[in-house]
């Protein structure tokens, strides 16, 4: 029997059973629908709610629903209004409140909002945490590329973790991390500084945000909603880099906006979703246009973003 | 959206179907494209194609499981086009001669492809979901084995003796089922 004949025989395999083998298979928990506070900052994060519709299979991430022009909450205060968009299912591992460091543990007794806490590199951030989460040789040699503001108390530096300890908290009275949902790492870098292309920006900024649930009953991370921008059109890839790590890329064009005391230029706006090993990443570039007195070359922002990809280590399983 | 909604936008013959398939199965249609393909354009080049077919093909069709059903679709289109440019598919080609290796040692098999694949599926139904899921990883996706594994949550070793198990008891489903002759 030859190879061709069993390609052309595998073509007639029941339909049912080749969509059973593209689910994902990691093992999600199921939790409470709806918003979830750590993805509310997260979105509030960006300066345009980006229009991304999310659905690499193979990633751990995808589309469950579409949604347009419908009620929904657009705010951390729960304001409604009528937009569009996607909820997305990922899937995340949970990760065990045994597993965190005892420093965490030792967090202000007081912890009922969301807080966050500076360092001064991503591998002190993950000290504290207690959970190595990414290898990357490439953000590794990066430079450091300005500050993140997530908006709480002590949460503006270039490594931020912010941590999420859900809705209702604190009124059980046991420790405060117990009804934690999620820890979110930044990071921001730059590459290629220096270049003379890059000026006057110095180079291509490049922000990481890794989200690692907690394992509570306050846990509903599994699904998280994406906003459409009203002015702004969205293409997707599904990118492999040569690890094997399977990543859904979004491109949000972002037209010039006038009015207001500073008006925004026109942006490419990249973002790359994927999990790996349970943790689930947001990797982020922007593309100005014609701003600042220069022109970034054309596909330079996005190539930079795949070398920041390529360079996640990515090891199957033992 | 439902696999329903999406069925229903297509017996509307609204073109809002097309754009919505897109959104959810693109990426799904465009991995499985990509890992024969190997080639970003010829990927997009299929998924129109994929699009099409679809649009043709429903109604009258109904497909009760629209995702495997596009998926398919999808590898079948991805094959064609490659053939089309007398190229191979590297990956996919490697999976498939494994498996052949594994059925040739014995009788010529003397099947036609749609009635094999019949057969294979038949075998699968009867075989837990995750062996089987591995097995379809990788001799219909395309997986390597790692990556295979890492689907399964398992070893690497264990996906490996899986794989091998299964390829073993296909070919004895095979003869027993009287797929083999001479």
């Amino acid at each position: 029997m030859d190879k061709d004949k069993i390609m052309d025989a595998m073509n007639h395999i029941d339909p049912a059973l080749a969509e059973e083998a593209g689910r994902e298979l990691s093992v999600v928990k199921q939790g409470r629908r709806g918003w979830s506070r750590a993805a509310v900052i997260a979105a509030c994060l960006c300066a345009v709610l980006a229009g991304t519709a999310v659905a690499a299979e193979l990633s751990g991430v995808r589309i469950v629903d579409i949604w347009n022009n419908e009620m929904r909450a657009t705010g951390p205060d729960g304001t409604l209004e009528e937009v569009s968009g996607v909820t997305i299912s990922r899937d995340i591992r949970y990760f065990s409140i045994d597993e965190l460091s005892q420093q965490i543990m030792e967090l202000d007794q007081g912890f009922t909002e969301p807080a966050a806490r500076t360092f001064s590199s991503w591998e002190k951030m993950e000290d504290f945490v207690g959970i190595r989460v990414m290898e990357n040789p490439v953000l590794g040699e990066a430079h450091s590329g300005g500050t993140m503001d997530v908006g709480l108390p002590g949460g503006k530096g270039r490594f931020v973790a912010c941590f999420d300890p859900g809705a209702g908290h604190a009124a059980d009275g046991v420790t405060p991390m117990d009804g934690i949902v999620a820890i979110s790492l930044y990071g921001c870098y730059s590459l290629r500084s220096g270049s003379p292309e890059l000026q006057p920006w110095g180079g291509i900024g490049i922000t990481v945000s890794a989200e690692l649930a907690i394992d509570t009953e306050n846990s509903f991370l599994d699904e998280m909603e994406l906003l459409y921008s009203d002015d702004a059109a969205t293409v997707q890839e599904t990118y492999v880099t040569p690890s094997g790590l399977n990543v859904l890329i979004s491109k949000t064009e972002i037209p010039e906006q006038e009015g207001g005391s500073v008006p925004s230029p026109a942006v490419d706006w990249y973002t790359a979703y994927f999990t790996l090993d349970g943790v689930f990443f947001r990797i982020s570039a922007v593309d100005y246009k014609d701003f600042n007195g220069g022109n970034i070359p054309a596909g330079l922002v996005e190539e930079t973003l795949k070398e920041v990809l390529d360079g996640f280590v990515c090891q199957p399983e033992a | 959206m439902t696999d329903e909604e999406l069925l229903g936008l297509y017996f509307a013959r609204s073109e809002e179907a097309i754009r919505a398939t897109g959104m959810v199965y693109g990426p799904y249609c465009r991995a499985i494209a990509l890992r024969i393909l190997d080639s970003e354009e010829d990927a997009e080049e299929c998924l129109a194609d994929v699009w099409l077919r679809v649009w043709n093909a429903v109604p009258p069709e109904r497909p009760e499981h629209f995702k495997g059903w596009l998926g398919v679709i999808t590898r079948n289109q991805a094959l064609t086009l490659l053939r089309s440019r007398e190229r191979r598919p590297r990956q996919v080609e490697e999976a498939a001669l494994e498996l052949a290796i594994s059925l040739s040692s014995g009788p010529e098999a003397e099947l036609e492809a749609r009635e094999l694949g019949r057969a294979v599926s038949a075998f699968l139904a009867g075989q837990p979901e995750r062996n089987r899921g591995v097995f379809l990883r990788r001799y219909w996706y395309g997986d390597t084995v790692e990556e295979a594994a890492r689907w399964a949550g398992w070893s690497l070793s264990r996906t490996k003796s899986a794989l091998f198990r299964m390829r073993k008891k296909l070919k004895d489903y095979l003869k027993k089922e009287g797929f083999y002759h001479g």
